[in-house]
């Protein structure tokens, strides 16, 4: 082994443990953020309607979709199954927010960002903004990095293959 | 990959679907956003507002800017804006028995000065509070009478 292989093999090992820790983080930050909407659907609603995007009749629609969206991505991300989907579910998600977000701002809304349903009062504005593209960014690393698994080993794992020592090359 | 994400997302909103119908805090699938409750006010429609302009028996509040009501406003109507509440409420609490029935309203559903001046109605004692939601809006849509006021003077103090 050279010691290109040696560093590659370290840089991997890095980018595993820096994807797991990204999972559990975003599986952790769904889950909480669902919760409190799931109970108060009500709530996230209006919320939604705050932001002006979506026609009011298909509101409560989405305010009763959403959050289990998040829910059912949140609890796959922490559990580890099917890591890739639910990454890519989750990057969606949050581009949309982004998206909706930044129309609020060009638009001068001052409204609840509705995130976490009733708990933080957090308005839109740019440090949200900025907060939600750093999450989008870990879920797109995650996404295109990790591979959908299933079973009870996929709970410590980042659906990759491991470093390149373990497997013989020729 | 995709029929994986479609599935997810199928599944969630499936559950979100059922878990909405069973449960008591649930709310209409296609229907109007709910409004929050205000404690000790009442929150009515069109039908209800008309038939107590009708009757009488009814004071109505109008939570918008003073250059609107004066420029039109429900007839018989008094003009109340949430910032000037503190100016005004004594000489409104002198002038109505806290008993009367008031309806409060702004320009429709988008405007919370409706509801801001219902609860600080409620809070300086009358017990019959209660909002308009449709507002200026729905009525005149409707062709609810509407009149110039000649009841305030320039400086909007009640008569």
């Amino acid at each position: 082994m050279g010691l290109n292989d040696l560093n590659r093999t370290t840089l991997l090992r890095h980018e595993r443990v820096l994807l797991f820790v990204f999972r559990l983080l975003l599986g952790g930050l769904f889950l909480a953020a669902s919760v409190d909407k799931v109970v108060h659907p009500e709530m996230f609603a209006r919320a939604v309607a705050n932001y002006r995007i979506l026609p009011e009749p298909t509101v409560n629609f989405f305010a009763v979709v959403l959050p289990w969206v998040e829910l059912v991505c949140g609890l796959l991300l922490l559990s580890g199954q099917w890591t890739r989907t639910a990454s890519l579910v989750v990057s969606a998600l949050l581009a949309i927010f982004l998206a909706a977000v930044a129309g609020s701002l060009a638009r001068g809304l001052d409204i609840e960002c509705g995130c976490f349903g009733t708990i933080a009062g957090r308005t839109v504005g740019l440090k949200l903004l900025l907060e939600d593209s750093v999450w989008l960014l870990m879920s797109l690393l995650l996404g295109f990095r990790a591979k959908d698994e299933r079973g009870w080993r996929s709970l410590l794992g980042i659906g990759m293959p491991a470093p390149i020592d373990k497997e013989s090359k020729t | 990959m995709f029929r994986r994400a479609l599935l997810i997302v199928l599944f969630s909103g499936l559950a979100g679907i059922l878990v909405n119908s069973a449960s008591p805090r649930g709310i209409p699938l296609f229907g109007p956003v709910p409004l929050p409750e205000i404690e000790g006010v009442e929150q009515i429609g069109l039908a209800e507002a008309w038939s107590l302009f009708q009757t009488g028996q009814s004071v109505f509040v109008d939570a918008r800017s003073g250059p609107e009501f004066a420029a039109r406003s429900i007839p018989g109507a008094l003009s109340l804006g949430a910032d000037e509440f503190d100016e005004k409420v004594s000489s409104l609490l002198d002038l109505l028995p806290q008993d009367s029935i008031l309806v409060v309203f702004c320009s429709g559903k988008g405007c919370e000065s409706s509801r801001e001046v219902a609860g600080l109605l409620r809070d300086a004692g009358f017990g019959h509070v209660k909002v308009f939601l449709g507002g200026w809006e729905e009525w005149t849509d409707s062709g609810y009478p509407t009149s110039r006021s000649s009841l305030t003077d320039p400086e909007g103090e009640f008569p």
